[in-house]
């Protein structure tokens, strides 16, 4: 499945209990994500898309598109 | 000879046979059953077990519904000089035959009327492991001419199995002296007297509905309404309050709530003549307290209580016609022990400070020796001597009062945080189409331990969206993140009955938990959102 944009930000809306996320929204600063908040969207990204993310690969993810991006190498 | 007296549960019902032969034990469907046809009943199934070859100490499974002949069997098997053990009658065969093997059964007692095909099959194994079936027609037309032996206060009256979540059933043994010495604390915290009428619906195969329901009323020659336990229309159960003038029923938390969700027209019935409608045998709801009693007009009568088979049953009960008591988390006091109770608060063995949660071991003069024919569950069960350890977590107050946080093994640990799945449920429980909700922990090997999954059983509409299920599932994460400070690893909205119950309508937790982990629950179709 090819990820959208979209589906992303639903995904991580639904994490967090927001229903607006846009695509250059921070995780923490301005979606309040802590961080077993984003070990739970990479595990349902995973779970998603049947891939693996790799922990160091986080570490330059800071908004939603970071996400999209890093989804769309792996898938 | 005065209640105070008697030693055994049979030396009560020969008693009540003989002092008030033609007084109702109690009514079940439109029909009074006399003391005497009770006890009348329990000699001729004496009679057929004792011919049969049960002898003894044999134990007897009754498989038997609410209804006369359960007590004529229970009583019969315990009149015989066996051990009575009563299961869930709607177990299949298989099932019967798992039972009987785990107590080493001589012989099932099966009731009148059983379908032809099922007893059959029941015979056809029962044969090959040595298990005898017999059903209450069998019995002769009457116990006498046969001579019994006499019932000694410390032999086992019957076997309690306890649905444990993990499925792996294990018989709490409880004596005559236990059931008595039961009866009587709770008969003197609970206040019961003359001016009582029971109402019941619970099933008499299981503890509360059996010893609090059935065996206290028998002991003082109450009335009793029994009803059968079909929860299909909760109105039967608040008519038959209403009917007879019930003061005193009982029940799970979650048949108050199925009343709330049942009954249209609340203002219909008239539950004022309720003393006490006992509220306990799972996690006790303030929500639901205050919405029964909003709902029916009452006040101070829905009266939180804990108990366990460990302990036989009664273990203590909030004060009647008293406001309950909740703390800042939303539990409910459950009260003080009842007289002669003795519960401990402990951590890894020892006594922990008031206000310090832990798990509750209990003493009491009621306390049974134990399970049955299982000692590596009797070596986990006990604290030390003469005080068992509950599996409940809970706390004490300052003043004494104690609250019950949880089940010991349906806790989370989040990040060093435990997190009780009761509080999670509770709160996905508030949200608009949730039926009920179970959390577990799941360890997915990431970093933090174990996360929370959360399965919310959602109404039958076939006019949802899935704009709808995400717009749930965001209320429901949002509500607990404003509560509690964290957030679900995943939720998953199921279709209703998905999550598995015990017959008495527990949560299985631990089911749930292997049907996610080993996949059977994706594939089942169950779960409607979302696909991951």
């Amino acid at each position: 499945m090819k990820p959208a944009l979209d589906d992303i930000a639903t995904l991580v809306g639904l994490q967090l209990g927001s229903g607006t996320v846009e695509a250059g929204d921070l995780l923490v600063q301005d979606l309040g994500a802590v961080s077993a908040d984003i070990v739970n969207i990479v595990v349902a990204l995973e779970d998603k898309y049947g891939i693996e993310i790799d922990e160091t690969a986080l570490a330059d993810v800071n908004t939603v598109a970071d996400l999209h991006r890093l989804v769309e190498e792996l898938v | 000879m005065a209640p105070a007296a008697f030693k055994t549960l049979i030396e009560m019902l020969s008693f009540r046979a003989g002092q008030t032969p033609g007084k109702a034990a109690f009514s079940f469907e439109a029909r009074d059953w006399t003391f005497e046809e009770i006890w009348e009943g329990a000699n001729r199934i004496a009679a057929n077990l004792q011919d049969l070859g049960v002898t003894d100490g044999d134990r007897v499974v009754i498989a038997i519904a609410n209804g006369p002949e359960f007590f004529f069997a229970f009583y019969g098997a315990q009149r015989a000089g066996a051990i009575a053990v009563p299961v869930f009658p709607g177990f299949g065969p298989d099932r019967l035959m798992v039972y009987a093997g785990l107590c080493g059964a001589k012989a099932i007692v099966v009731p009148t009327g059983m379908p032809q095909e099922l007893l059959a099959r029941l015979r056809q194994i029962g044969h090959s492991n040595h298990v005898l079936v017999t059903d209450v027609a069998e019995a002769p037309a009457t116990g006498r001419g046969h001579a019994f032996h006499e019932i000694e206060p410390n032999d086992i009256a019957f076997i309690q199995y306890t649905s444990g979540s993990t499925g792996d059933p294990k018989g709490v043994q409880i004596s005559h002296h236990n059931l008595l010495t039961n009866i009587r604390q709770m008969i003197d915290g609970m206040d019961i007297g003359e001016h009582d009428v029971f109402v019941s619906w619970l099933p008499v195969y299981h503890d509360m509905g059996l010893i609090l329901k059935t065996m206290v009323p028998f002991y003082l020659g109450l009335d009793l309404h029994l009803l059968a336990t079909d929860l299909r229309d909760t109105s039967i159960w608040l008519k038959s309050i209403r009917k007879n003038r019930g003061t005193f029923t009982a029940a799970p938390d979650f048949a108050y709530r199925l009343c709330l969700r049942q009954i249209r027209n609340p203002g219909a019935h008239d539950l004022s003549s309720l003393r006490v409608a006992l509220n306990a045998a799972e996690p006790v709801r303030y929500r639901t307290i205050a919405d029964f009693e909003k709902a029916f007009r009452l006040k101070n009568v829905v009266t939180p209580a804990y108990g366990l088979a460990e302990a036989t049953v009664g273990v203590c009960m909030w004060p009647p016609n008293k406001p309950c008591k909740v703390d800042d988390h939303g539990h409910v006091s459950v009260g003080r022990p009842f007289r002669g109770v003795e519960m401990t608060i402990v951590d890894n063995g020892e006594k922990v400070a008031t206000g310090t949660i832990g798990e509750i071991a209990i003493s009491s003069p009621a306390l049974p020796s134990g399970y049955f024919n299982n000692r590596k569950a009797n070596e986990a069960l006990f604290w030390k001597p003469g005080h068992i350890l509950s599996g409940d977590l809970g706390y004490v107050d300052d003043d004494g009062d104690y609250f019950i946080v949880g089940r010991k093994k349906n806790t989370i640990n989040q990040s060093g945080r435990t997190i009780y799945t009761q509080e999670i449920e509770e709160i996905a429980d508030t949200v608009p189409l949730v039926r009920y909700a179970v959390a577990l922990g799941i360890d997915r090997q990431r970093t933090e331990g174990e996360q929370i999954y959360l399965f919310a059983e959602i109404r039958e509409d076939e006019t949802l969206s899935t704009g709808d299920y995400e717009e749930i599932i965001r209320t429901i994460v949002g509500k607990m993140f404003a509560d509690l400070g964290i957030r679900p690893a995943r939720v998953y909205l199921v279709r209703p009955k998905t999550i598995p119950l015990t017959y008495n309508g527990k949560f299985q937790h631990g089911r749930l938990k292997s049907q996610y982990l080993d996949g059977t629950l994706v594939k089942s179709g169950q779960i409607l959102y979302p696909e991951y």
